[in-house]
C-alpha cells in the first residue's frame, strides 16, 4: 500500500546539514495497524509527513499502491491526499473559524459532492466518533479528548485507505488516549483501514499490529 | 464549497476588526474617488435622462478656416450652420443652439444666468422636466416671440418659488414672456430664448460666430455617415472670404471626441491616460492592501496547511483567497458608492460637479464593478499566489 525505498532527509541550512532520516525502507500492508516510535527529533513526524505526501523526501522514492509519487503534479497530490489519505495532527489542527460539522466535511469540499451529501456524510462520521451533538459547536467550546475525535472524523469522513496519525495521544489523559486507541481500533478492524501512527507511548504502540523503531533518522531492528 | 470560503471570509473580517477597517478603509476611499471620476466622465459623454440621444449625438461647435500657409479655428456662425449643416440628408434631426452668459436686472438686484439661443428642436432633443408651462414651438422661433424658458432656482429666489409662467422677464431690454419653468439642471440661473432674439451675428454673412449644432443621427452606426456628409459640404463651402482663405473644414466630434478635444489632443490619447491614472490610483492602496493581506495569510497560516493536507490544491487554494479578496472588496464596493453619493451631493452643492451627473446609471455601476474586480484582482492574486505556495509542513507547524 505505502512503500518507502532508500528515503532520505536532509535538512541545509548555510552553515549545517542535519539529516533527518537516513535510508529508511518501509513496506506498509493494507489493513496494518503500524506505530512509529522513537525519541524527540529522531524523525518520527518526518517520516510520517513524507508518507502523507505532505514533505518530500531529498532521496529515495515514495510508492503508494505501487506508484511512485516522485512525478505527480500538485493537483495530483492533491487528489491522492484527499482520496486516498486521511491526516490526525497531535495539536487537532481544527478550523476554529468553522463548527464541528464544517470542520469534519472538509475533504469532501475538494470533491464533487452535494452540500446536502457532505452534511449527512458528516454527522455519519460525527456519530462513529460520538459527538453528533456537538456539530454547531466550535472548537473552542470542545475538551482536548472531543477536538481529536472532530479530527478523527474529519480524517475518515471521506473513506480514506490510509490514515497517518501524528501522535493523537499526545495532548490528552490516559482515559482520552483510551478512547481514541478504541477508535482507531474499529477503524483497522471493522473498515480495514490502513493507520500509520507516530507515539511516544509504548502502552499505546503495544496496542498496534507492528511497532517500527527510529533512532537518528535511521531504522532500529 | 463557496459557501464554506464565504464563511471563512466572512469570520476572517470579524476576527481582526483593525486589519478589516485599514482593509476596507483603503477599499472604500480609492473606488469613491475612482466612481466620482466615473461619474463626472459619464455625466460628460453618456446618455442621460435630460439628454438622452448623447449617444446618437454629433456636435458641431468648431470649424476650421484654411488657407496654403495657415488655418484658424473658429465657432461656427449661425450663417454657416443654417445654410451648410441644417440642410443635411443624413441627421435626424439637427438643432442649431448658443450659450451665452447675461446679467439683467429684476426687482432691483442684479442677475447674471446662463443663457441659450435656440431653435424648436432643441427642445425634441432635450429631455427637460417641466416643472410648469411648456417649451416655444418652431412658429414661436420662426416669428421671435418674446417668450422664455427658465429654470427651478430662477423661478425660486426671484418669485419666491410662486408660479411665474405668464410673467414678464425683461431680457436685453426686450421684456419676454415666461412660458415654461425646468427642473434645475446646474446650481446656475438659467434661460432659454428663441434664437430669432439674437441679434449679434443671426444675420451676419461670415462663418465664424457664436453658435453649435447638435445633429441626431438614426443609429449609432449612421455617426460617420454624417461625419463624411459634413466634410463633402464643407468641400463645397463656397468661400466668403477666397482671398484670405481657400477651404473650411467642419470638426464634428461626437460626445466622448468632444470630451476629449476639451482636455487633450485625441480620443484614444485622453482615454488611454484616464485609465493609466486610475491604475495607477489604484495601484498604491492595491499595494498596501497586498501587505495587509500577506499579514493576513501569516496569521492563517496552519488553515492552509490544513486544506492542503485534506486536498486543497494551490489552484483551489488561490481561488479560495481571490474569493475572499473579491468579497471584502465588494463590501468595502458598496461603501464606496454610498461615500461617493454623498460626496456627489456635497460636490454638486459647491458647483464643482454638474448636477445632471448621475451615480445611480447602468453604466456607471457596471463600470464601478468592473473597477471593483479589477481592484480586488489586483490587490488578491498575488498574497492567494503566495499563500497557495507555502510549505504544509510548514504551514502546520504555525
Amino acid at each position: 500500500m505505502i512503500s518507502l525505498k532508500a528515503i532520505e532527509k536532509v535538512y541545509r541550512t548555510d552553515t549545517i546539514e542535519t539529516v533527518a532520516l537516513n535510508n529508511i525502507n518501509i513496506n506498509i500492508n493494507k489493513g496494518e495497524f503500524v506505530s512509529i516510535m522513537g525519541p524527540s527529533g529522531c524523525g518520527k513526524s518526518t517520516l510520517l509527513n513524507i508518507m502523507g505526501l505532505l514533505d518530500i523526501p531529498s532521496r529515495g522514492e515514495v510508492q503508494i499502491d505501487g506508484k511512485p509519487v516522485v512525478s505527480f503534479k500538485d493537483a495530483e497530490l492533491a487528489e491522492l491526499r484527499n482520496r486516498k489519505l486521511g491526516f490526525i495532527f497531535q495539536s487537532y489542527h481544527l478550523i476554529n473559524d468553522l463548527n464541528v460539522l464544517d470542520n469534519t466535511e472538509l475533504p469532501l469540499i475538494y470533491r464533487k459532492i452535494s452540500g446536502a451529501e457532505r452534511k449527512r456524510r458528516a454527522m455519519e462520521a460525527l456519530t462513529k466518533v460520538g459527538l453528533s451533538a456537538r456539530a454547531k459547536h466550535y472548537p473552542g467550546q470542545l475538551s482536548g479528548g472531543q477536538r481529536q475525535r472532530v479530527a478523527i472524523a474529519r480524517a475518515i469522513v471521506g473513506q480514506p485507505e490510509i490514515i497517518l496519525a501524528d501522535e493523537p495521544t499526545g495532548n490528552l489523559d490516559s482515559v482520552m488516549g483510551n478512547e481514541i486507541m478504541k477508535i482507531l481500533n474499529t477503524l483497522t478492524q471493522d473498515d480495514k483501514v490502513t493507520i500509520v501512527m507516530v507515539t511516544h507511548d509504548e502502552q499505546i504502540a503495544r496496542q498496534t499490529s507492528r511497532l517500527i523503531r527510529l533512532y537518528d533518522g535511521s531504522l532500529v531492528n | 464549497m463557496f459557501k464554506n470560503y464565504v464563511k471563512i471570509a466572512w469570520k476572517v473580517l470579524w476576527r481582526n476588526k483593525f486589519f478589516t477597517f485599514v482593509s476596507l478603509f483603503g477599499i472604500s476611499l480609492t473606488l469613491m474617488t475612482v466612481i466620482i471620476l466615473i461619474v463626472l466622465i459619464d455625466s460628460k459623454v453618456g446618455n442621460s435622462s435630460i439628454d438622452p440621444y448623447r449617444s446618437r449625438s454629433v456636435y458641431v461647435d468648431k470649424i476650421e478656416l484654411l488657407s496654403p500657409d495657415r488655418w484658424h479655428p473658429y465657432t461656427p456662425s449661425y450663417y454657416f450652420l443654417d445654410k451648410y449643416v441644417r440642410p443635411l440628408k443624413t441627421p435626424e434631426m439637427v438643432s442649431i443652439h448658443a450659450a451665452m452668459m447675461i446679467s439683467f436686472f429684476e426687482k432691483e438686484k442684479k442677475y447674471t444666468a446662463d443663457m441659450n439661443y435656440t431653435d424648436g428642436n432643441y427642445w425634441r432633443l432635450m429631455n427637460y422636466n417641466f416643472e410648469e408651462g411648456n417649451a416655444y414651438k418652431d412658429e414661436e422661433v420662426a416669428h421671435a416671440a418674446p417668450v422664455v424658458v427658465i429654470n427651478e432656482k430662477m423661478k425660486r429666489d426671484i418669485w419666491g418659488g410662486q408660479s411665474c409662467v405668464g410673467k414678464y422677464i425683461e431680457i436685453l431690454d426686450v421684456k419676454h414672456r415666461i412660458i415654461g419653468v425646468v427642473e434645475n439642471t446646474s446650481t446656475s440661473y438659467m434661460i432659454w430664448l428663441p434664437l430669432t432674439h439674437d441679434v449679434r451675428d443671426l444675420r451676419n454673412v461670415k462663418y465664424d460666430g457664436n453658435y453649435a449644432a447638435t445633429l441626431l443621427a438614426k443609429n449609432e452606426g449612421d455617426i460617420d455617415n454624417i461625419k463624411a456628409e459634413l466634410q463633402a459640404v464643407a468641400s463645397r463651402a463656397e468661400m466668403i472670404d477666397p482671398a484670405r482663405y481657400s477651404k473650411v473644414r467642419i470638426i464634428a466630434d461626437t460626445s466622448m471626441e468632444k470630451f476629449a478635444r476639451s482636455i487633450g489632443p485625441g480620443k484614444e490619447l485622453v482615454m488611454s491616460v484616464i485609465i493609466s491614472f486610475m491604475i495607477l490610483f489604484m495601484l498604491i492602496p492595491a499595494v498596501n492592501l497586498v501587505n495587509v493581506n500577506i499579514s493576513r495569510i501569516l496569521d492563517r497560516a496552519s488553515e492552509i496547511g490544513i486544506r492542503k493536507a485534506f486536498g486543497a490544491s494551490s489552484k483551489r487554494l488561490i481561488l479560495q483567497f481571490v474569493v475572499e479578496n473579491i468579497m471584502i472588496t465588494l463590501f468595502g464596493g458598496l461603501i464606496s458608492l454610498v461615500m461617493a453619493g454623498i460626496m456627489l451631493q456635497l460636490l454638486k452643492g459647491m458647483n464643482f460637479v454638474p448636477v445632471t451627473a448621475n451615480l445611480i446609471n447602468w453604466r456607471v455601476f457596471l463600470l464601478s464593478i468592473v473597477t471593483t474586480l479589477f481592484f480586488a484582482l489586483l490587490s488578491g492574486v498575488y498574497p492567494a499566489y503566495k499563500m497557495s505556495r507555502m510549505n504544509v509542513v510548514d504551514a502546520l507547524k504555525n
